[in-house]
């Protein structure tokens, strides 16, 4: 009993230490300029931290969201940019040029993709109902992706440039070089396609820059599609083997955007006539 | 009832050395300025052995806060006071300072009582024990820790110093 009294006196004598320890610093904190600011300032410091951790910890929760909202901005900044415009001179009026809309991106989730054999293709989660038709480019935002094969109202199905039977225009940047961009289906290899129709006469070098020709209807001129990493030539041949490492890892790709080309019908229509 | 007597004249001595004169010591030079002499602590180390705990820290702190009225600080010498206070019944009871014979129920915590190098020890540990404590309260900010260190060491000193004079002079018997 005598011990129990002890401890509580002991206990009590702690507990006003400490009491009146706070009611001091509640003074000090109160009554004193300086040691309020520093107190004010660094308490802002500590629960700005803390703030700002959950903060971030939201941007998580709403990451989903916010990925999708900036896709769609990037499509339409995209559509922005020169190469998906159409140069309109008015040559009634010398000065002006209008720009008429000629490319726009449609954002895409990439919702199945197999990179296996020699035909590749990848689905992705926009279809007919957002305007993606068969015979559209798809790209992505560090090269190309491949040619839309079939579209269903809500999906559709893309042929990549890893599959024999893509063929895309491509040009050497600088030069007015173009030939046509093709995989190797036999090789398998998942990082490189082949550039034909180089005439031998030119002289192309290892590191140059192979974008888009823009002759196709499928593709935008000027989107990156990679660089030369090997050039060779068979005996006898009129144009260079070239190999080309392709600027983006299609194996990793997780959305991609589909271009409309809006001026299709009236470039197709010059071809059947 | 001659200790209590004799306890509150040297509260009101102490009180109006350290606001009086003191204080003027430690402000009077212009600009910057490492030390303090804190003399006052002493009041609250001559306090008699018998006086039970709660009162002991209830003293300091009203003792301290009239000396932060002084200082125009509330709050800052009271916290270093209650902070000696609670030490001083720990460092009482540790065993390098306790003599081999134990307290006298009646004995103060003086030379005459117990001897000049027990005081000095009692008096070494606890005033350090203060005088850090009312540096980092005053300076506050605790990556300032050289300037903490730096104002204590002067301090301190001075106040060892002071308070040694007044002891060997004056020799309190209570």
């Amino acid at each position: 009993m005598s011990n129990l009294l002890n401890a509580f006196s002991k206990l009590g004598g702690f507990a006003l230490f400490l009491f009146l320890e706070v009611i001091c610093f509640a003074l000090i904190i109160r009554f004193n300029n300086y040691h309020q600011q520093v107190a004010l300032s660094s308490a802002n410091k500590y629960m700005g931290n803390l703030s700002e951790t959950v903060d971030e910890f939201e941007d998580y929760l709403h990451l989903n969201e916010e990925v999708e909202r900036l896709r769609a901005e990037v499509a339409r900044l995209r559509a922005q940019e020169g190469n998906a415009l159409y140069r309109d001179i008015d040559t009634t009026f010398a000065s002006f040029d209008t720009l008429n809309q000629q490319f726009v991106f449609i954002d895409a989730d990439v919702i199945s993709k197999t990179f296996l054999g020699r035909k590749n293709f990848i689905t992705l989660n926009r279809g007919r109902q957002h305007g993606v038709e068969p015979h559209m480019g798809v790209v992505d935002d560090q090269g190309i992706v491949g040619i839309v094969k079939s579209a269903s109202a809500y999906h559709s199905r893309v042929m990549t440039i890893f599959h024999p039977d893509t063929k895309i225009s491509a040009k050497l940047k600088g030069t007015g070089l173009f030939g046509s961009l093709v995989w190797d289906s036999d090789k398998e290899d998942y990082s490189h396609m082949y550039l034909k129709d180089i005439p031998t006469h030119h002289k192309p070098e290892i590191g140059d820059t192979i974008l888009t020709s823009g002759y196709s209807i499928l593709f935008p001129p000027d989107i990156l599609i990679g660089e030369i990493d090997e050039i060779s030539k068979k005996s006898g041949a009129s144009s260079h083997d070239i190999r080309v490492k392709i600027n983006n890892d299609l194996r990793a790709i997780r959305y991609a955007y589909a271009i409309k080309n809006l001026m299709k019908d009236d470039l197709s229509e010059l071809e059947e006539e | 009832m001659e200790g209590v007597v004799a306890n509150v004249i040297r509260c009101v001595v102490f009180f109006l050395l350290q606001v009086l004169f003191l204080k003027r010591l430690s402000t009077g030079w212009e600009g910057y300025f490492y030390w303090n002499v804190l003399f006052y602590p002493l009041f609250i180390l001559l306090l008699p052995f018998r006086t039970p705990r709660s009162v002991l820290l209830l003293i300091a702190f009203i003792f301290g806060l009239m000396i932060d009225l002084a200082y125009d600080s509330p709050g800052v010498h009271a916290s270093a006071s209650v902070f000696l206070a609670f030490m001083r019944d720990i460092v009482i009871k540790m065993d390098w300072l306790v003599p081999r014979e134990g307290y006298k129920i009646t004995a103060s915590p003086t030379i005459r009582d117990l001897g000049f190098p027990w005081f000095i020890r009692y008096l070494s540990i606890l005033l350090l024990c203060h005088v850090l404590f009312y540096f980092m309260v005053e300076v506050f900010v605790p990556s300032q820790i050289f300037e903490i260190l730096q104002k204590s060491f002067f301090t301190y000193i001075l106040s060892m110093v002071f308070i040694l004079i007044y002891m060997l002079i004056f020799r309190p018997s209570q």
